[in-house]
């Protein structure tokens, strides 16, 4: 297994600046600007040390798979964000890739340790807890990157974007039934329609934010839904 | 697993930026386009244009090749040349800047024609090749253009591309042919509208690339 960061132990954080390879900042440049070669260039460089990084981190690889690809969607969703920090232009950007990757990480195994809990109250923590314990520490904080409140903000800023878009009629109907969790029955008593005009309404709007948003956004929110990504 | 390939759908996602800033700067290039063109119809073209030898013709239409097309598909961050090509190009842009302005003179395929030390000349021709720039630069600024790339070194191959319109635009009208002229009124007045334009670019890139 490829050891992240370039180190004998894969468990060590790799995102102080030490042992990142070589030109990563220049690709991130140009990936920034928008070059499609140079982001492919700078995801054969990183892929294999995030994917080798999330593997030990939550011991399972299809998980590790899935928060890989999460890492990428969502680092590229705050990209606007990046800033070089530190004496390493290259460090930074793996800093930046492993931050994003480590968060991730840390609220997949919590969210782990929650499900588990639910299914076995009496269970202890099923090996989560210490893992969560194992998480380095020596990567910048989300804050000191300023890409977990970024991140978030990005999503929800596409997100309502979207929604401002729908009719009324049908932005009301997804505001009840996704943010205060309406069954669609309920809607239709609210609104005093019929259901089954509620069930149209809401197939539409569902169907015209899929097209509104990007595919790469529609992903992430996929990943972020399962398994607590 | 979810099945899902963020590099594939990542790389999907900056083709549809491509696009859409192909889609948005269109209009905007055609604006540009027009302006040497409308310049010519009411200034008219020179009277040898098809006298000119034909090394030089082909240096002119180079000149607009590198104006119209490969300079603001660099400044737009629509094509991502490597270091080396970037090199090459600006020592290119250089180049033919200057072998259109200087280059019969230098060449010995000038003729006098008693205008080159001329002032009322040399200000028109100035006056022409920066009031074609300044016109190029004002589309950039509307259509903002100069904040496309990250760094705002990036609004430099755009200050460029208009420095080299209003170059281009001025030779295609101008038959004086002498050092004397071409130097301060043609490729001098380019330098300045190159100037400017990467002034005003770069102010403007740090203006609307700002929160």
């Amino acid at each position: 297994m490829t050891a992240p960061g370039g180190t004998s132990d894969p468990g060590r954080a790799p995102g102080t600046g030490r042992g990142a390879p070589p030109g990563l900042h220049a690709l991130m440049d140009r990936y920034l600007d928008g070059d499609a070669r140079a982001f492919a260039a700078l995801h054969a460089a990183l892929a294999p040390r995030l994917t080798a990084f999330l593997v030990h981190l939550v011991r399972d690889t299809a998980a590790a798979d899935d928060l890989v690809q999460a890492t990428w969607l969502k680092a590229h969703l705050a990209r606007a964000r990046f800033q070089v920090q530190g004496a390493s232009p290259d460090g930074a950007v793996q800093a930046w890739y492993f931050t994003i990757a480590r968060n991730l990480a840390v609220d997949w195994l919590r969210a782990q340790v929650r499900e588990r809990r639910r299914r076995e109250p009496g269970d202890p923590d099923g090996g989560e807890r210490d893992r969560l314990a194992e998480i380095p520490s020596d990567l910048p904080t989300a804050e000191e990157l300023e890409i977990g409140e970024a991140e978030a903000q990005e999503i929800t800023s596409r997100v309502r974007d979207a929604l401002a878009q729908l009719p009324a009629g049908q932005r009301e109907i997804v505001e009840l039934h996704k943010f205060q969790g309406l069954s669609m029955a309920e809607i239709a008593a609210r609104l005093r329609i019929r259901e089954g005009a509620v069930r149209v309404r809401a197939h539409r709007a569902y169907k015209a934010l899929a097209r509104w948003l990007t595919p790469s956004l529609r992903a992430l929110l996929v990943l972020l839904a399962r398994g607590g990504a | 697993m979810t099945g899902i390939d963020a590099k594939s759908l990542i790389a999907g996602d900056l083709a549809d930026r491509r696009r859409e800033r192909l889609q948005h700067f269109r209009p905007a290039w055609l604006v540009a386009v027009t302006v040497p063109i409308v310049g010519l119809l009411a200034s008219g073209t020179r009277d040898d244009f098809w006298a000119q030898p034909t090394w030089i013709l082909a240096l002119q239409a180079l000149v607009w090749g590198l104006a119209l097309f490969v300079l603001p598909a660099l400044g737009l961050g629509l094509w991502f040349p490597g270091r080396a090509a970037r090199v090459v190009l600006g020592l290119l842009a250089a180049a033919v800047a200057f072998l259109v302005a200087a280059g019969p003179a230098l060449f010995d395929m000038s003729y006098p024609t008693g205008l080159e030390d001329h002032p009322i000349y040399q200000l028109g021709c100035a006056s022409l090749t920066l009031a074609a720039g300044a016109l190029v630069l004002a589309v950039c600024a509307m259509s903002g253009a100069f904040a496309q790339r990250r760094r705002s070194a990036g609004a430099l191959w755009l200050a460029a591309a208009i420095a080299l319109i209003g170059i281009d635009t001025t030779t295609w009208h101008c038959v004086i042919t002498g050092l004397d002229h071409t130097l301060p009124s043609h490729l001098g007045a380019g330098v300045l509208m190159l100037l400017v334009a990467g002034l005003v670019g770069a102010a403007l890139h740090r203006r609307q690339r700002e929160p």
